[in-house]
């Protein structure tokens, strides 16, 4: 069609493109029809393109991809709150991935604490990290090291269902672990805020006071992690000498088992030479007869 | 009562944390179709989508209202596309999971529809996303403004700072290389 000549004399292509989108004056669409009425290159160029368009239709994306995309940033205002950092040009950009963690860094420290805290809360409820922190001290135990517990049953007593119903702890073991540990250390650190705060009360501290606490839950907070980290390490070179053990157990008594092989087949060897000499002493005989 | 963009903008400068937030709300779809359809990969979509927010957040004070909003803020998301693909220094990349092929893709969707179709649809459109990410950037911005975000071609024209004349013509000149493009792609389709 490319080759049919066209005899339109204004600019043919955004005449074109006007036309196709309906952008267009009343008076050029009007010329714009009158002429491919009789131009056949230019009837089936739009025809063409049209169908592009509705090709192009067909690039939809998922829904539910959308919503995810800012959705951290639905809070940004909430967050940042009245400490808005200087609006840099719109024009100059760091990579986007190290604009995040400074975006993170920007945040205060309760919001990262309460990120922290969330973060650490979930991964131990995904890895059945149980934690127990009483008089005799702290306790941290992974899902790995715990004997398998038998599964509730479905058709558990009413009392029982509405328990899990209405408590949702009950459900979640080491949720009342982690709540239970969480008030006691706002306990501690109540009482150590009130202690510094008493020994320096010429300071008017509520926002070091408050620094301070945060701080120390967050080494606390640490302390747990790199608990358990250490406890899982431990767990982990445990089994792996569990597994030497074994190894060398089996590759023992392999190479007892391949002994008494060779023993029988050497003993078998023996009896075929035995048979041997003696069918060789039968047939001398029987020649000599 | 529902603000407008301009009012929700006012209220945000004026203090009003949420009020930003329900900009966030109303924009981000959009934002992220254009970053997707612009660069061709969620992650940096995404990642993309959030710095234009908060470019918007940070900036938002100097925004003056004499375009629309959602001009300001295609105008953002545009630049920090632009600087992503000159980082990339390539086009961009139509990425498909690795372990999905159309048959499980088309599964994923709502069950409204018979799984030949769907499967036939998440082709055409697999189609239609490799022949967008081979025309240049231009052209790609303005069938994108146009087809997808729905600007005119005034709005394309202020947007991306070119005569109305040239947003027409790389309309017609992307159209024109899709047409061929999906064409190919139909014959080859049709050969396997």
């Amino acid at each position: 069609m490319a080759d049919i000549l066209c005899g339109y004399t204004a600019d043919r292509d955004e005449t074109l493109i006007a036309f196709l989108y309906g952008d267009i004056e009343p008076a050029q669409r009007a010329a714009f029809e009158a002429h491919i009425a009789t131009c056949d290159r230019c009837r089936h160029e739009v025809a063409e393109l049209q169908d592009v368009r509705e090709r192009l239709q067909e690039w939809t994306l998922d829904e539910e991809e959308a919503p995810e995309a800012a959705r951290p940033l639905v809070a940004i205002g909430s967050l940042a709150g009245s400490s808005r950092v200087p609006a840099p040009s719109v024009e100059s950009h760091e990579p986007p991935r190290r604009r995040r963690s400074t975006l993170l860094a920007d945040l205060p420290l309760w919001a990262q604490l309460a990120a922290a805290t969330l973060v650490l809360g979930v991964s131990s409820g995904i890895a059945g990290l149980e934690v127990h922190y009483d008089g005799s001290g702290l306790t941290v135990r992974t899902g790995w090291s715990r004997p398998a517990s038998p599964p509730i049953p479905p058709a558990a007593s009413p009392a029982g269902s509405a328990v899990a119903a209405t408590n949702p702890d009950a459900a979640s073991p080491w949720k009342a672990d982690f709540d239970a540990l969480e008030r006691r250390m706002k306990t501690e650190l109540r009482a150590e805020l009130h202690a510094s705060s008493s020994a320096a009360s010429a300071v008017p501290a509520r926002t070091e006071g408050s620094t301070v606490a945060d701080a120390a839950l967050l080494r606390k907070v640490r302390a747990l992690v790199d608990e358990s980290e250490r406890r899982q390490r431990n767990e982990l070179a445990l089994r792996i000498a569990e597994i030497v053990q074994e190894f060398d157990t089996k590759r023992g008594t392999d190479l007892a088992n391949v002994r008494s092989m060779k023993t029988i087949q050497s003993a078998t060897g023996v009896e075929i030479v035995r048979q041997q000499q003696w069918l060789d002493l039968l047939t001398k005989a029987s020649m000599q007869r | 009562m529902t603000w407008t963009d301009e009012e929700l903008v006012a209220r945000a400068i004026g203090g009003d944390s949420d009020s930003f937030d329900e900009l966030v709300r109303r924009w981000e779809r959009a934002i992220y179709a254009l970053a997707y359809r612009q660069i061709g990969r969620e992650e940096d979509a995404r990642d993309v989508c959030q710095e234009t927010f908060l470019h918007a957040y940070r900036a938002l004070g100097g925004f003056r209202g004499q375009a629309k909003f959602s001009s300001w803020l295609y105008r953002i998301a545009l630049n920090l596309c632009r600087d992503w693909m000159r980082r990339q220094r390539r086009t961009p990349v139509i990425q498909m999971p690795e372990d999905l092929e159309g048959m499980e893709r088309a599964a994923l969707r709502e069950p409204v529809e018979s799984i030949e179709d769907r499967i036939a649809r998440a082709d055409l459109a697999r189609h239609v996303e490799r022949a967008m990410a081979l025309l240049p950037e231009e052209q790609r911005t303005a069938i994108v403004l146009k087809e997808y975000q729905g600007l005119t071609f005034q709005e394309i024209a202020d947007l991306v700072g070119c005569p109305l004349s040239t947003v027409k013509t790389r309309l017609y000149q992307g159209l024109t290389v899709l047409r061929r493009q999906l064409a190919r792609e139909g014959a080859s389709a049709a050969a396997r």
